[in-house]
């Protein structure tokens, strides 16, 4: 299998240009996928990942566009200065720009933990993508800033040998007028635009095909995913084993979650094929 | 056997699995520091409470984060047993 080829690119949004790598495929296929990060330090474990798995669809037949959100990596801005109302432009401006700089005819989005949950939410405001792929869906903002709280109270924990204050910690996560997330300053609008995300009491009305893959340990779905998809029309979760790469600095193959992804869109094809050619399918999603 | 003693080989299940170890559960003693026989960082530790909320429906709270709690299988099954709903 040839490899793809990548190119910087620049995506206009709300006068500014983010800054973004299109790996695009040899085939012929006029199909993509649009990654979307996760936040703050997960981003940035998470980042050689997310570059081979671009790399590895492309390899096959899906062009595959990574881009930074405004504020993070290498587009403009400072991290703090932008949140999420900002990012589901990003998001929008992305898919858009598979579709007319690009000329693809379908695109899909990919994203992981917080980026698969916007991407969610960006489908909300207008139809962006013909399916979705959500690699850890954050499902509850609430749950999401209360495991923040749980690892800094394990860093100070772990690091203040003459006794930390947990009050101290807690009253700094939920009060603080810029928010220490993991060594991230977010501000205190997007830290109350996460705390109200909740997936399930608001499911999102997506009605594309979707995969959502739960990652970790054990070959089973947590309930939370078993419950947000039997709220959303089409689709599946499953289950891949692979350390929480989002959480880790040092290398890690993407391989288990690759294969389930690539399995995926190939059922998604097939499915497709039939759906076109006037057959029944027989591929059931849930 | 003891509720104490049902637990423990399902902790050590958990560390194992969820820290990916390379040892077999019941190669972890009751007694041993895990911390330094493992090398657990804040990160693994994460993934410790997590899966003490997930697996054995404990929520933990402030005042429950000390080092003293997770240093070895026996304390978190004591731990369990104190604070499960």
């Amino acid at each position: 299998m040839e490899k793809a080829l990548e190119q910087v690119v620049e995506i206009s949004t709300d006068g500014t240009s983010l800054h973004g790598v299109y790996h695009q495929s040899r085939s012929e296929a006029k199909q993509g996928i649009v990654f979307c990060d996760p936040f703050a330090e997960e981003k940035k474990c998470a980042h050689r990942v997310m570059v081979e798995t671009a790399r590895a669809l492309a390899a096959s037949e899906f062009n595959c566009l990574r881009f930074d959100y405004r504020g993070c990596g290498d587009s403009p801005g400072h991290f703090d200065q932008f949140g999420p109302p900002q990012w589901l432009e990003d998001i929008t401006a992305a898919a858009a720009y598979m579709r007319s700089h690009a000329g693809l005819e379908t695109v899909g989005v990919l994203g992981l933990r917080l980026g698969a949950t916007m991407a969610l939410l960006a489908q909300r405001e207008q139809q962006l993508f013909d399916f979705a792929i959500l690699w850890e869906p954050i499902v509850n903002g609430h749950r999401y800033l209360k495991a923040n709280l749980q690892r800094s109270l394990i860093k100070a924990m772990m690091t203040d040998t003459g006794g930390f204050s947990a009050a101290e910690v807690r009253q700094n996560h939920l009060q603080a007028a810029v928010l220490d997330f993991d060594g991230y300053a977010v501000s205190a609008p997007t830290r109350d635009w996460i705390d109200t995300v909740d997936l399930l009491a608001d499911p999102p009305d997506f009605s594309a095909p979707v995969l959502i893959l739960n990652i970790g340990s054990r070959d089973q779905v947590r309930g939370e995913y078993q419950e947000l998809a039997e709220r959303m029309t089409d689709a599946t979760a499953r289950a891949a084993i692979l350390e929480p790469f989002w959480n880790r600095i040092g290398l890690i193959s993407p391989q288990p979650v690759v294969e389930q992804t690539a399995l995926w869109l190939a059922e998604l094809q097939v499915q497709h094929t039939k759906h076109t050619a006037g057959m029944p399918s027989n591929t059931t999603t849930k | 056997m003891s509720e104490a003693a049902e637990l423990k080989p399902q902790i050590k299940q958990m560390i194992v699995e969820r820290l990916f170890l390379e040892v077999e559960p019941e190669q972890i003693s009751d007694e041993e520091n895990l911390m330094e026989a493992y090398d657990i960082d804040s990160v693994n530790l994460f993934e410790i409470v997590v899966g003490l909320e997930e697996v054995f429906d404990v929520s933990l709270e402030d005042a429950d984060f000390s080092l003293e709690t997770f240093s070895t299988v026996n304390n978190i099954a004591d731990y369990i047993l104190q604070n499960r709903g």
